[in-house]
């Protein structure tokens, strides 16, 4: 009687202890080597990194059997697990994992220049046996499936976009005890995300860029795979992602630099989720620590999970979004435009809007708010629906509406984080009103 | 094949050590050890110490096919030595052998939680084993530099 699954002993593959794998050439040579990672791929699969052509990647291309030992780093709990060779992948979200995984098993190894993933040799796994010996006590630990179903209730409250993502990172701190966190959200043109949200920074980095592959959010993103990272490498800290994004970009794009990023210097445990929503990318969600082995098996598949509601609840909104007829918010009539007038640039070939001589957004934001500035000078309207944006050609907005939505939030953000004197302030479900506080001179720029 | 002292007291030290065999029909087996006593006269002989309950096939592969490789890796600085023979045997400990063993747990404990902060009631577990060790004793026929990198797998 086995009664070891692959699952149940997942914790073990997490690259804390090294395993030790044994081959055998076809001329009956066996081979010892010790494996720098092995990855939990599903209940049937590990993948072993494949850094350099070495006797182990020879001997199971030529006899594809293997036998690894490995233990849990918590428990010292030793298995024997029987597997054997199917292929190498060099792409996709296997591949990207390990990748971004060896780099922070290098640099906490001190073996950064040296580990650089070639591949990832999948194996299916034949047998487990557990070696006897002392075994010590798992500690009690937080119970991530009723934060899961917390959350799952508590994400039933937020009807509009921009109290799903705060709310969502203020639950993450409550359930999981984790204070800096961070939502992207995917721009129209697919290939980059921009900060909607975070939390727990002296910096909102709100409206700072990601180019997708980059980074451990970048590449989740493009793999559509969460990525857990839980040793501090300096290759995926998320400023060099977006400083590295910005160094490769258009020199519209490199304004964005200007942006102060959130993210921690040093992060010790990182974990990447893409939120998808009936198999498309919306964005990613980012949590991270300052110490190190934060986020296990059991904390990504918690966040997962989370990310998948949000997902879903962006989704939903999108579809309900506009259909329900909620009053307008009272407030305070707007108050009369009074002192210096402020200048206020458009350039029309990228959208980019100056204030003052200061940089404040470009793309999308920047054409809806020059678009609301238009419209409040020639027909002084201050009031507005998401719905006549949505429809306006002169935007050409994408299909999403959650792009709309969070593009919205991100201009609302930027104009409180750097322009005092003007604000949206939402008045109901899809509709906001600009607050104009200052005189204002227009200048468009071809 | 003679070993020089640096090698030679690598082996002897607070290493990590696992023995690799393979049965008659090629399918490998592996274990984690518990020291390693060097012989160097009249020819260099290894004995690598080890639980036979937490062999799992290897005891056996060794008894029926001879063949051995034997793996030494420290873990704060990941030189890592391969030797390879193909006469192994498996013996019972000679006499002064049961404290070569409580000598290797004390150093590779050591090594643990010293550099690397492993601690101590981990490593206890994690080493433990019950008092049942055997030796599979092999003449070294080929040896391997294994440190991680390009060079890994030439011949020493």
């Amino acid at each position: 009687m086995n009664s070891l699954t692959l699952e149940s002993i997942r914790d073990c593959f997490d690259g804390e202890i090294p395993a030790i794998i044994a081959t055998c050439a076809p001329d009956g040579v066996p081979n010892g080597s010790y494996v720098s990672q092995l990855h939990y791929v599903d209940a049937d699969h590990v993948a072993l990194s494949f850094q350099f052509f070495n006797k182990t990647h020879a001997n199971i291309q030529a006899n594809p059997v293997a036998v690894v030992l490995v233990a849990n780093p918590v428990t010292a709990a030793r298995y024997r697990v029987k597997m054997s060779y199917l292929r190498t992948e060099t792409a996709g979200p296997v591949f990207e994992n390990m990748k971004a995984k060896l780099a922070g098993i290098a640099s906490h190894t001190g073996m950064g220049g040296v580990f650089r993933l070639q591949g990832a040799d999948i194996y299916s796994v034949a047998g487990i046996s557990a070696i006897p010996g002392s075994v010590l006590p798992t500690p009690p630990g937080r119970s991530l499936l009723a934060a899961v179903r917390q959350f799952s209730q508590s994400i039933m409250r937020w009807n509009e976009l921009e109290t799903l993502l705060d709310g969502s990172l203020q639950e993450i701190e409550t359930l999981l005890g984790v204070r800096q966190s961070m939502i992207h959200w995917l721009d129209e043109t697919a290939e980059r995300l921009y900060l909607v949200a975070s939390r727990g920074y002296a910096q909102s980095g709100v409206g700072s860029e990601i180019q997708l592959g980059q980074g451990v959010i970048g590449s989740a993103a493009r793999a559509r795979t969460s990525i857990r990272i839980n040793h501090a490498t300096s290759e995926y800290t998320y400023s060099r992602a977006a400083k590295e994004s910005v160094r490769q970009s258009q020199l519209a794009d490199r304004l964005e630099a200007e942006i102060p990023l959130a993210g921690l210097p040093a992060p010790g445990s990182q974990l990447a989720v893409p939120i998808m929503a009936r198999m498309q990318l919306l964005g990613t969600l980012y949590l991270e620590t300052t110490e190190d082995s934060q986020f296990g098996y059991d904390e990504e598949d918690a966040v997962v999970a989370i990310a998948q509601h949000l997902g879903l609840a962006a989704h939903m909104l999108e579809q309900t979004g506009e259909r329900l007829d909620e009053l307008p918010r009272r407030s305070a009539g707007p108050p009369q435009p009074s002192g210096q007038p402020a200048s206020i640039r458009h350039y029309r070939a990228d959208d980019t809007i100056f204030i003052d001589d200061n940089y404040l957004i470009k793309g999308v934001a920047g054409a809806i708010l020059w678009k609301l500035l238009r419209d409040l000078e020639t027909n002084g309207r201050s009031e507005f629906t998401n719905r006549e944006l949505r429809l306006d050609p002169a935007l050409s907005l994408p299909d999403l509406s959650s792009n709309l939505e969070a593009r919205l939030i991100l201009l609302q953000r930027r104009l409180a984080e750097r322009c005092p004197f003007l604000g949206i302030e939402k008045t109901g479900r899809g509709r906001f009103r600009l607050r104009v506080a200052r005189p204002l001179k227009l200048l468009e720029i071809a | 094949m003679i070993l020089d002292d640096d090698v030679a007291s690598f082996l002897a030290s607070g290493v990590s050590i696992s023995v690799a065999s393979r049965s008659a029909d090629l399918l490998p087996s592996v274990a984690r050890c518990k020291g390693c006593v060097v012989k160097r006269t009249p020819i260099t002989r290894l004995r690598i110490l080890l639980s036979a309950s937490q062999a799992g096939d290897v005891l056996r592969d060794v008894e029926t096919t001879h063949t051995i490789s034997a793996t030494f890796s420290l873990p704060t600085t990941h030189r890592t030595l391969q030797f390879k023979g193909t006469d192994a045997r498996v013996v019972p400990l000679e006499a002064d052998e049961g404290q070569a063993v409580a000598n290797y747990v004390r150093n590779f404990t050591a090594t643990l939680t010293g550099e690397l902060g492993v601690p101590l009631e981990f490593v206890s577990a994690f080493l433990a084993s019950p008092a049942d060790e055997v030796a599979i004793e092999f003449t070294p026929t080929d040896s391997f530099l294994q440190t991680p990198g390009p060079r890994a797998g030439s011949r020493l």
